[in-house]
């Protein structure tokens, strides 16, 4: 009792102290509290903002795909896209739109700052079939799904919210019916179409596209290698600058040497050259080879063929497009110290050997910075293991009349033509192509005979072309035998053009092609076929193996034409789609083809077919192939048809389906 | 006499001892009364602020869920809005600012408040931004209580057919 006398001072600090610590928590959850719900009070309105900003992207993607695909416009899917490239929406003429950049929005004295993003999407398989993936993959890019992430931030926090927006409307635009015929301007009429421009049958086989011709027949023997002229492709007068010829292998081999043929050599520097894969058209950048050493280099000091043989061989499969590329290596370069490759006009896209269709066949050339079709005939060949060749071994067009590099005159005494050997069948018509040199007629028709020259005997002569029909342009034209021949194949035979009556003023032009000796065996036919020529009314014929008559066909009864095209109608798809792929059924014999080209655009007038690298030298061959992303965001749609043999079968087209999206 | 002296002392406080406790009994209740002050106030203040959200988040979710769902709208001017609903047990459903307060009808039946009282809706505009494509309505509100305000802006794109 006497203990208990009050408190100590300790004891009342210690009561304080636990006082203070009590007061001290409470004012931290009161602080929390408070803090939360200042938190809260900013959380709706920026909700509210980032849900506007959804709906506005919605809104834009219903009204028009384009304006949020390409948020730059122009018709890159990549363009303007990415985590770096912000937005908002603003109103603007009763829509949504996109505008560049974050915007702020004051709502009761607070400031929020919104923006939106737009990332491509790519699926687990082409052509926006799969899974979205997590990382995106140019490559299997959908075109019909883009992912959308609006962003609204406040004084201590955010508000993010992601959606992926589909054209979700997926269409398929069909044709399996052509029987209609052409003139049909605008789709009404599912079995019409615009044009065609010869060559095919829609009627033959109800509800499918042919050739026209017939079964049974076709070509015994052409040469349909024109050559009109020679152009350098470009001059490689700086380090940078690369040139490229392109070409479809044609055998299973393994190439030790290339060959090519220089137009200009000026102090020329030290070039490489060498095989690469084809990458969309383009040289893949990688040299072919097991050890990636499949060129060669060169310093050449002379124009003409210039050979050059590769470190390592390079294997080639047929049928895969090579690229055969040319730049610079070492030494001075310059205006005054470069190279320039022939190539030919026009780009005939052929084997000159055979005539096999080379579509890929043409000339790139690489100015620094992007790679340029140059639509010429590439101009070289390659060296097998097995030494045989392969490629175009004409280097020029070739007068025998005057002896010199110019097209060939055909009048007097002069007569022209081209021998075959080894060929059989029963030959039905003749078909060669020529021009009139002058605006004035020739004075006499041109002839056309058929020759034994085993035998020395003429077996039939006629008029090919009248001198009132023939034009200054080249032109094909047909003589029918009146009765077939039957051709031995251990005959020669001769097929020339004569014109007696027509002076050299106004002679009869045909084109002629020369190669070098060594590339006989790749020219038309080889040696079984050559260039002809008298001076001398064809008292005797001087033959030449180098050389070929550039557009002669020997046809037998029946058979097809070697090509065909068709336009379709246009097809109004009601907005600016997206065209996704191409695909169709039909047969494809061998030596024969389906080629397709796609046009877009908005004013239904404007018609550039272009294939699956966006150029007009390329086709949709292959079936369920993506259609060229540039030809997307156009409202109106046609296709063009392009059906090639080689006269013996047709190709037969049953149904095309192009997959869109609106 | 020493040890009665030495229970003498044991008696109470002393004066230094008692003044200490004293100012520290002083500075205590201070800072007791102080808190209590600061929490009724931060308790009203979020009693409001709570009013106030949930007023918003209540308004804003009825009045989208609305457009989104409408097929067309019927009439838009400032603080009113009607919209045609796809089915007829609702349709239309309207929305208006009256004395403050917002207030909804459905398939023509009377008004009903869709904010409690006090807070007051001081701001309520309806804007369409629509074409012949797509039509969406935008949406500023602005709710009052006690001096504190909160607004929010939305825009939902009529989805209804």
């Amino acid at each position: 009792m006497k203990k208990s006398t009050g408190q100590l001072l300790i004891e009342a600090l210690i009561a304080l102290g636990v006082g203070t610590t009590i007061v001290v928590a409470v004012g931290q959850l009161v602080g929390i509290s408070f803090r939360a719900n200042l938190i809260g009070a900013n959380q709706i309105p920026s909700s509210g903002l980032t849900q506007e900003c959804l709906e506005a992207a919605l809104s834009i993607k219903t009204e028009n795909w384009a304006n949020l695909y390409f948020p730059q416009g122009g018709s890159d899917p990549e363009a303007g896209k990415g985590l770096g490239n912000p937005y908002h929406p603003i109103v603007q003429s009763s829509g949504w739109r996109l505008a560049p950049g974050n915007e702020t929005i004051s709502l009761t004295g607070k400031n929020y700052t919104r923006n939106l993003m737009i990332e491509n999407v790519s699926r687990t398989a082409q052509n926006g079939l799969g899974e979205i993936e997590e990382i995106y993959n140019q490559s299997r890019r959908d075109l019909g799904t883009i992912k959308i992430t609006c962003t609204t931030s406040f004084l201590g926090g955010e508000i993010k919210e992601a959606r992926f927006l589909t054209r979700h409307n997926q269409k398929v635009f069909s044709q399996s019916n052509w029987q209609g015929g052409p003139g049909q301007a605008n789709w009404s009429d599912p079995t019409k179409y615009f044009a065609d421009n010869g060559g095919v049958n829609v009627t033959g086989t109800p509800g499918s596209v042919l050739l026209a011709g017939s079964p049974g027949g076709g070509y015994i023997s052409k040469n349909e290698f024109l050559t009109s002229s020679i152009y350098g492709i470009n001059p490689m007068n700086n380090n940078r600058i690369k040139t490229s010829l392109r070409f479809s292998a044609q055998a299973n081999k393994q190439v030790q040497r290339v060959g090519i043929y220089l137009q200009t050599v000026r102090n020329s520097p030290t070039y490489r050259i060498g095989l690469q894969a084809d990458s969309t058209g383009n040289p893949s950048g990688t040299w072919l080879g097991a050890t990636r050493r499949g060129y060669g280099s060169f310093r050449p000091t002379t124009t003409g063929w210039q050979t050059i043989n590769l470190t390592e061989a390079v294997p080639l499969t047929a049928g895969t497009v090579y690229h055969l590329v040319i730049e610079y290596q070492s030494g001075s370069i310059g205006g005054s110290r470069y190279i320039d490759l022939r190539s030919s006009l026009p780009l005939n896209r052929l084997i000159p050997f055979n005539n096999a269709s080379d579509q890929f066949a043409n000339t790139l050339y690489y100015s620094g910075r992007n790679w340029q079709i140059r639509g010429r005939q590439p101009i070289y060949y390659l060296g097998y293991a097995d030494s045989s060749l392969e490629g175009n071994p004409y280097d020029n067009l070739y007068n025998p009349i005057n002896n010199n590099f110019t097209e060939t005159p055909i009048y007097g005494s002069n007569f022209v033509g081209q021998s075959f050997v080894g060929l059989t069948g029963t030959l039905s018509k003749i078909e060669i192509s020529v021009r009139k040199s002058r605006a004035q007629n020739p004075q006499g028709d041109l002839s056309v005979s058929l020759y034994n020259l085993t035998d020395s005997q003429l077996i039939n002569s006629g008029v090919l072309v009248g001198r009132n029909v023939v034009t200054q342009t080249y032109a094909w034209y047909t003589y029918t035998l009146p009765s077939p021949v039957t051709l031995a194949s251990a005959k020669t035979y001769l097929v020339y053009l004569s014109s007696p009556a027509t002076t050299s003023a106004r002679a009869y032009n045909i084109s002629a092609a020369i190669a070098n000796t060594p590339l006989v065996p790749i020219t038309f036919l080889g040696n079984q076929s050559q260039l002809a020529w008298s001076t001398n009314s064809g008292l005797n014929f001087t033959l030449r193996p180098e050389a070929d008559f550039s557009t002669i066909r020997l046809l037998s009864l029946g058979g097809y034409v070697t090509s065909g095209e068709l336009i379709s109608s246009s097809f109004d798809t009601g907005s600016q789609s997206g065209y996704l792929s191409i695909l169709w059924t039909g047969d494809k014999p061998a030596n024969t083809d389906i080629l397709f080209q796609i046009a877009t655009n908005d004013n239904n007038a404007t018609w550039n077919f272009l294939g699956p690298d966006g150029t007009t030298s390329t086709y949709y061959n292959i079936s369920a192939t993506a259609i060229f992303s540039g030809a997307s965001n156009h409202r109106y749609l046609r296709y063009r048809l392009l059906l090639t043999s080689d006269g013996q079968k047709t190709p037969r087209l049953d149904e095309i389906r192009i997959n869109y999206v609106l | 006499m020493f040890c009665e002296q030495k229970k003498q002392k044991s008696h109470g406080y002393s004066i230094l001892e008692l003044s200490i406790y004293m100012a520290l009994l002083v500075v205590v209740l201070t800072l007791a009364a102080d808190l209590l002050f600061g929490f009724t106030r931060s308790r009203v203040k979020i009693e409001v602020s709570s009013e106030i959200q949930q007023n918003l988040r209540f308004a804003s979710e009825e009045i989208s869920r609305s457009i989104e769902q409408a097929k067309a709208i019927g009439s838009i001017s400032g603080s009113n809005l009607t919209l045609t609903m796809p089915d007829t047990t609702s349709d239309p459903i309207s929305f208006r600012l009256n004395n403050y307060v917002l207030e909804i009808s459905k398939a023509g039946s009377a008004f009903a408040p869709l904010t409690t009282q006090p807070v007051k809706v001081t701001n309520l505009n309806f804007g369409a931004i629509a074409n012949s494509t797509v039509r969406s309505v935008q949406v500023k509100i602005t709710i009052e209580s006690q001096n504190k305000s909160q607004s929010n802006q939305f825009t939902t794109v009529l989805r209804g057919k």
